[in-house]
């Protein structure tokens, strides 16, 4: 492995630079309060693990998709384990992205020359919210069917273009087989191909500004 | 005294703490990858051919026809002749593809590469190096039970 690093680097010249970012030291200031973000990127990488695994047997569609799930939990080993970690990974995500907006308003690390850190980051608080919405409706039981259609209904009291929203979001009059597979391709393509982009930014801007200063 | 090589100690205390941290990481990747990588595999029900298995009722065989019908992980061709009900495992022992009934001239075919056996499982023709696997079969009370020792 030494041997196999140590040709890498003669040959692309990466060490010093990697040791740079690896090593960079982190200012005195640093609490507990800072470590939110990145337990929400902790639970993000679970999230992504236990997903792809539950991926492998999950079918998206309304006669197979409730089954499926209990084939997970019931037949495959360790199944209930795989779901259950990724069910309670986003029920933590979605606390500890709370927390860590609530540190940055507290800090007002908000302001100037953050403000575009602050925007990228409250695309990704969407972006995880649109997660566990999305991931809700997957089980096809009868409490994530009638939440997305309670969900799903909000949406269409915007004005003017609320009912094409929900039409939109729902593929259809009511929530059926197109919202399912809507919301999976949405779960598993759209939202983690955005997301891992979004925090590539996210981490980009906040190596290079650096941790804001407390008050 | 130098406090980041501990002294006298011979390992320094940098490079203990160092291993330390990769012993607790690669702890933690063996604690979830030992359930991640045996979810990988799920239990294969009715891996055996000792235990018997309600397959069926008998008329979904008529007389002169062959079905292929799920025995557990074994897809298994159960055939109605004159000599009685026969059933072979339905898996091509060439290159494992599900073999079918050919009621025209009543010979079990592959569909792959055109394997045939006859209605004992024996290989007449094509590429199959050993004859099918006969499986056990009875039928009680109209139902057909396969497998059992």
């Amino acid at each position: 492995m030494v041997g196999l690093y140590r040709a890498l680097d003669e040959r692309f010249g990466f060490h010093e630079g990697l040791m740079k970012v690896l090593k960079k030291p982190v200012p005195k200031f640093i609490n507990l309060t800072h470590c939110f973000g990145g337990i929400t990127f902790l639970l993000f990488g679970v999230q992504v693990i236990s997903g792809i695994l539950l991926a492998i047997y999950y079918k998206a569609t309304p006669d197979k998709a409730y089954e499926s799930v209990q084939y997970i939990v019931n037949e495959v080993p360790m199944g209930w384990l795989i779901r259950q970690v990724h069910a309670w990974g986003a029920n933590l995500m979605i606390i500890a992205v709370m927390l860590h907006t609530f540190r940055i308003l507290w800090h007002r690390a908000y302001r100037p020359p953050r403000e575009f850190n602050w925007v990228v980051g409250s695309f990704l608080l969407f972006a995880t919210m649109a997660f566990g919405f999305s991931g809700y409706l997957l089980p096809w039981d009868q409490l994530s069917y009638w939440a997305t259609t309670v969900g799903t209904e909000m949406a269409s009291s915007v004005p003017v273009i609320g009912p094409h929203l929900l039409t939109f979001m729902r593929g259809g009059a009511t929530v059926d087989a197109p919202t399912l597979t809507r919301f999976y391709a949405l779960h598993v393509l759209v939202l983690p191909v955005t997301t891992m982009a979004l925090l590539g930014l996210h981490f980009l801007m906040v190596r290079r500004l650096g941790v804001a200063k407390p008050l | 005294m130098d406090k980041t090589t501990g002294g006298d100690d011979k390992v320094p205390r940098r490079a203990f703490l160092d291993a330390m941290i990769v012993a607790g990481f690669a702890l933690t990747v063996l604690c979830g990858g030992a359930p991640a990588l045996s979810y990988l595999f799920p239990r294969l029900s009715g891996s055996s051919v000792d235990e018997e298995m309600d397959v069926g009722a008998e008329a979904e065989v008529p007389m002169g026809e062959g079905k292929v019908l799920p025995f557990g992980v074994f897809p298994t061709l159960v055939l109605r002749t004159k000599e009685g009900f026969k059933a072979f495992s339905a898996v091509c022992t060439h290159l494992g593809c599900v073999v079918k009934w050919n009621k025209d001239n009543q010979k079990i075919e592959c569909p792959c590469h055109s394997a045939i056996f006859d209605t004992s499982g024996k290989v007449l023709d094509g590429p199959a190096p050993k004859p099918l696997r006969s499986i056990k079969i009875k039928v009680e009370d109209g139902r057909i039970i396969l497998g059992g020792k």
